[in-house]
Formats: C-alpha cells, structure tokens, sequence
C-alpha cells in the first residue's frame, strides 16, 4: 500500500526533524540560579510572594551555613578519630546532626510553600523534596 | 412448440450489438481489475490535502514536544540546582558551602 507508506513516511519524517531542530536550537539551561528568580517564574509568584520568599531565603542562609560548617566539623572529628569507639561516636554524631539539617531543610521548604498558593506549594514540595539528600544515604565526605 | 423451444431458436438467431463506446472493453476490465470497494481509508489517501495536512500536524506535535520536554529537563536541571543550593548534607558531601 504505497500511499499509507508515503504517508507514514512523510509524518515521520516531518514530526522527527521538527522536535530535533526545536531541541537543537532551543536556549541551554543557565549554569547558575537566582533562587527567587527562578521561583518566581517557575511557581507564578506574585510581588509580595516573591518578597516573602526572598527573606524567608534570606534568614535560611545563615543557618544552612551553620549546618554546612557543623557537618563539616563532625566530618574532621571522624577523620581525626584515633579509636573505633571515638570514632563511633563520631559518627553518631554526624547522623545526629545530618537528622537536625534535613529536618531544618524540610521545615524551610514547609515554609516557602507555605507562602505560594496551595497547588503551586504542593508542585514545589513534589519537585523539590525527592531532590534533598537523603540524611540516611548520605556518603559522608571522606568516609568510604 | 412450447416456451423452451422458442427460447432455444431465439438464441440461435441472437447476435450481440456491439457497443457505441469504443473504449468500453478497456474500462469494463479496468473496473474488474480494481479493488470492489474503496473504504474510508483509501479515500483519505487518496484525498490531495492528506498529505501537506498529515505534515503539517506532524510538525506542529514534533515541535510541541520539544518544547514540552526542553521545558521539563530545564525544569528538572533547575530544580536540582536549587535542591542543592539549599541542602547543606549536599553541600558538604560535594566540596563545601
């Protein structure tokens, strides 16, 4: 059946080179973020939305650098462990503590949703979350 | 001589006319030779917009969906990207604050 052949060929053929050119010469993904901008934009954010968010980043920094220099520390404390029961406690530690981040993570995420509106709150949590680490799985730097 | 009779000596007498149309025995084997029916299908094929239109639509669906999924790995890539913005386990699992 020539016609369908040319048919099914003709649409391939055209679908096929319209999504490839359309992905060829689209824009890449910036390499870097403005947080709010991109919240902004992705969440529908109004003005006084994106203002909200920007403090509540704002006052998140400080306590993300806070967890990120405590880790590190208990990171430096199991390296530096001379014995296995030092070293566990160590350890204990470090999870204790990972615990603690995620859970402030979790608890600053619960907020920025808290100040979109409820649908586009529930689509932030849904894309945001599976993407935190896991404190569980965790590798912690150094420790193989 | 009854009606089979009558009937057997028209038959004899009987001679064919031929036909006005010159061509006629040329079409008549030119219908026999194609399909009885042409379905639904066959008459969309054989329709002179099918194709351009088929075309056009298969352009317009190839290009929407580039777009839907450059949007969604930029989405994706994002999303990640502010994931680990604001994760300190990620950071200080990859290099640092």
């Amino acid at each position: 059946m020539v016609p369908a052949l040319r048919l099914l060929l003709v649409v391939v053929i055209a679908g096929g080179a319209a999504f490839g050119l359309t992905r060829y010469f689209s824009a890449p993904p910036p390499t870097s973020i403005n947080e709010v901008e991109w919240l902004t934009q992705e969440f529908n954010l109004d003005a006084e939305q994106s203002e909200q968010i920007a403090a509540l980043h704002t006052a998140y920094q400080p306590i993300c650098a806070d967890h990120c220099t405590a880790i590190l520390s208990a990171q430096d404390r199991i390296e530096e462990a001379d014995n296995e029961s030092a070293r566990a406690a160590a350890e204990a530690a470090l999870d204790q503590l990972e615990q603690t981040c995620h859970k402030s993570t979790q608890a600053h995420l619960r907020a920025v949703a808290a100040v979109m509106d409820p649908a586009q709150g529930k689509r932030y949590l849904a894309l945001i979350s599976p993407r935190l680490s896991d404190h569980e799985h965790a590798e912690p730097f150094g420790l193989k | 001589m009854d009606e089979s009779d009558r009937l057997i000596s028209l038959f004899k007498h009987w001679e064919p006319v031929p036909s006005p149309q010159p061509d006629f025995a040329r079409r008549v084997h030119a219908r026999i030779a194609s399909p009885a029916d042409a379905g639904l299908a066959a008459r969309v094929l054989q329709f002179p917009a099918t194709l351009p239109l088929a075309a056009s639509i298969a352009i317009m669906l190839g290009t929407s969906a580039a777009i839907s999924a450059d949007r969604a790995q930029r989405t994706d890539q994002l999303a990640t990207a502010y994931a680990q913005k604001i994760d300190p386990i990620h950071m200080t699992s990859h290099g640092g604050h």
